[in-house]
């Protein structure tokens, strides 16, 4: 049984958006959501600068951490850098890498509002990991915790009975429950919960301390240095968790107050916006998708790629500071304001696609 | 002045003429310009620059007499204020963010910037040109015309040689109009505005492009209310046959024009939450770029109005054509409008319009409904009314294109050379 590492990073895909206006979209339907190309010259380029190196010095002074992974990436990974997958397997199968499933397009937010597409996109994640790192990975990344997330989906289809979630606070915490005393639907148990299906689950909470995310790395100045920095910092990190009795002894038992709905108390109103825009996008891609033949088969393509829109990442595109670093280049957009408009006109654009039945 | 109609031959000093132009100013001086042309009279337009390899018809500049007398930077007698108050200083730096979908909207504009920050350096420089050329050329012009406060200075200088040619200002739009909220103090505002006060008063005439307008002048610059003709705008516009199908006419209302407080951008978004809280269809189709984009956006974010209120951007002038033609209603939002050239773009492409009460062109259609600006419960009902109601939107329709077939921009142009 896979254990749980102090240090967590998230590995996803790098996306290049499209900028364009919603004019632009429906004069050219065919103008991407995700400018593939860009994206691809981009993973390659952060394989060989960021990935690579960093997997290098991960193996080298065995340091062992939790890989919050995408399908995506993992694809990517080996179609375009088949050295670094080498080095990722040694690490996966030498035990240093604890692997927590993430949505496939990195998509975990759409747990909030659409949970059978969540729980797809993480089965499809699962896939991905027997069949390119040969492992089955025993956690699942959750963005948020809360009552009527339907986990049913992951913990009896799929067998996952471990989450991670990422916390505000500074220690690393630990949370036991059954399923049955977690669900709750209008306040009460459920009932489809049964004795026989009734699981003991565990949710470990990751302090942002402990939280990190290679790819913003691509923002910094000086790249070189960055992630010899960012190695570093993941070396001490984890050093510093072992060297200190307290946190060793036992991770911190917690008994969290849950909600019982989804919140987006912890996002600006930009990111509010969009995430009701994503919550809308899906739920018209599924009020669609009775649509029999051809139509079919092209919803199901525009719907596959609204899901590589729905990345986090994005959501860092839509706060002012995120500007204030340099690299400007590597910024898709020119502002939040740019950012968020531009995703407003992809979800009308798509509105439009699938209302006029493409 | 004798209402003499025999030809004239007259100076026009204008900063914009299309093609180069920033924003109305040059629109309206090509309008003025090719009619008065029509109706036989000679015309040239001095304007103070002319960006390379750029072609402007009836229009010509002096550069050489222009950068001798930016160099200089010569301050000018009697304009006791300090002109060089807008030269970065005390000015608001507009918007901090690049503008939406900028690459795109650069690439399509003028790449001459003509208000830059400097602006009244290239005002007085192009003042003293004025005065030059007016001096070297007294003999040839029955009549001098200046457009908007930038020719003031120039106004002044022309004053001064005691010439006994008529000087009419034509005003496209006041500082009161520009700014009508007395709590943005900027410091450039405030010296245009006594620029304005000064000197249109002084002038033979005034031409104003509306009632709007003309009341300005009455009330902020004391233009004696006898020295002033209203010259109803007019345009110039080819509407497109065919707007965005994927835009599902049906119940889109269309604001086009910049995004910022003096079009009346809050008041149009809390029209706009009051409206969707009451037919979740209708979409509003927000056109345009401007320096509260930044406040707008978050606003249509705060509201969750991001399913309604659509932000489309920079637009260029077919985009826009075809814009008009997917909508069902025009909205013009602004608090004061010197005239509004946009609702009349929108009737010629069949589209209604509804308006807020201080807007210049409900001279040519006065049937148009209106509402106080701030008064969105009013704004909302007429919004749902006539996007729900398309019998009564047609016949809205039907009258406002009657009352604007009335309208004809010779008539009002042979207004001027009737005052001489």
């Amino acid at each position: 049984m896979q254990q749980l590492k102090p240090v967590t990073l998230k590995l996803s895909v790098y996306k290049v958006y499209k900028v364009a206006s919603l004019i632009e979209r429906i004069t050219d339907t065919d103008t991407p959501f995700v400018n593939v190309r860009k994206t691809n010259e981009m993973f390659k380029q952060m394989s060989k600068d960021i990935y690579h190196p960093f997997f290098k010095f991960l193996e080298l002074h065995k340091l062992e951490v939790n890989i919050v992974i995408t399908g995506e990436f993992l694809d990517k990974l080996k179609k375009y850098a088949p050295r670094s997958l080498t080095v990722l397997r040694r690490l996966v199968k030498g035990g240093y890498v604890t692997l927590v499933l993430d949505a496939y397009y990195g998509n975990s937010l759409s747990s909030l509002y659409n949970m059978s597409w969540w729980a797809r996109s993480i089965e499809k994640t699962r896939d991905r990991c027997e069949e390119i790192l040969h492992k089955d990975a025993d956690f699942v990344f959750l963005p948020q915790l809360y009552r009527t997330l339907e986990l049913e989906r992951v913990v009896h289809k799929l067998g996952k009975k471990k989450f991670l979630l990422r916390n505000k606070g500074k220690k690393i915490a630990y949370y036991k429950t059954k399923l049955s005393s977690l669900r709750r639907f209008d306040g009460h148990p459920v009932s489809w919960v049964k004795d026989e299906k009734d699981e003991e689950l565990e949710f470990h909470y990751i302090p942002n301390n402990y939280f990190m995310m290679p790819n913003e790395l691509m923002f910094e100045k000086d790249l070189e240095t960055s992630v010899r920095a960012f190695s570093m910092k993941v070396g001490w990190q984890y050093n510093k968790f072992f060297l200190n009795p307290r946190l060793t002894k036992n991770e911190k038992t917690v008994v969290p107050r849950l909600n019982e709905k989804s919140s987006l108390g912890y996002y600006s109103h930009l990111q509010k916006s969009i995430i009701r825009l994503w919550d809308y996008a899906s739920f018209i891609i599924a009020s669609e998708e009775h649509i029999e033949d051809q139509e079919y088969t092209r919803i199901k393509t525009i719907s596959r790629n609204f899901a590589a829109l729905q990345d986090p990442f994005f959501l860092l595109y839509l706060l002012p500071k995120f500007y204030n670093t340099p690299h400007q280049e590597v910024k898709t957009f020119s502002s939040p304001y740019e950012a968020y408009v531009s995703m407003q006109a992809c979800v009308k654009h798509l509105e439009i696609l699938l209302k006029n039945k493409i | 002045m004798s209402g003499n109609t025999s030809k004239k031959k007259i100076l026009l000093l204008s900063w914009e003429l299309s093609p180069v132009y920033a924003g109305g100013l040059g629109i309206l001086a090509r309008d003025v310009v090719d009619e008065l042309k029509n109706q036989g009279n000679e015309v040239e337009v001095l304007l103070p620059r002319i960006p390379p390899r750029t072609e402007v018809l009836h229009g010509f500049s002096i550069p050489r007499l222009y950068n001798k007398y930016f160099k200089e930077n010569n301050t000018i007698k009697g304009l006791d204020y300090n002109i060089d108050l807008m030269d970065g200083k005390g000015r608001t730096p507009g918007a901090l963010w690049p503008k939406l979908f900028s690459s795109a909207a650069r690439s399509k504009s003028s790449d001459l910037n003509l208000y830059p920050n400097n602006l009244p350096k290239h005002v007085r420089a192009y003042a003293q040109v004025c005065r030059d050329y007016v001096r070297d050329n007294a003999d040839r012009f029955d009549l001098i015309i200046g457009f908007d406060w930038m020719t003031a200075p120039a106004f002044h200088l022309i004053k001064e040689l005691k010439l006994d040619i008529p000087f009419f200002f034509h005003v496209n739009s006041t500082e009161w109009d520009r700014t009508p909220d007395p709590r943005r103090i900027i410091v450039g505002c405030q010296y245009n505005k006594k620029l304005e006060s000064k000197y249109f008063k002084e002038a033979e005439h005034v031409l104003s492009i509306s009632s709007v307008t003309k009341d300005a002048l009455v009330e902020h610059c004391g233009v004696p209310e006898d020295k002033i003709t209203v010259i109803s705008n007019d345009i110039t516009f080819n509407p497109d046959t065919k707007g965005y199908t994927d835009l599902n006419k049906g119940k889109n209302v269309l604001f086009i024009g910049r995004v910022d407080q003096q079009k009346g951008i809050p008041f149009l978004l809390d029209t706009a939450e009051k409206v969707v809280s009451i037919d979740s269809q209708i979409r509003f189709l927000i056109a345009g770029d401007g320096k509260d984009m930044d406040i707008t956006v978050e606003t249509i974010a705060e509201r969750g109005l991001e399913k309604n209120c659509i932000i489309i951007g920079w637009v260029n002038n077919e985009q826009k054509k075809q814009l008009y033609k997917s909508a069902d209603l025009f909205a013009m939002t602004s608090p004061s409008e010197p005239f509004g050239l946009t609702p009349l773009e929108a009737i010629m492409s069949d589209v209604p319009v509804i308006s807020s009460q201080k807007c210049g062109f409900l001279d040519v259609l006065p049937s148009t409904p209106t509402y106080e600006y701030y008064d969105t419960n009013r704004f909302a009902e007429l919004v749902l009314h006539y996007i729900n109601d398309t019998e009564d939107r047609s016949r809205l329709m039907a009258k406002q294109k009657e009352e604007y077939a009335l309208h004809s921009w010779p008539t009002q142009i042979a207004k001027i050379t009737a005052l001489l």
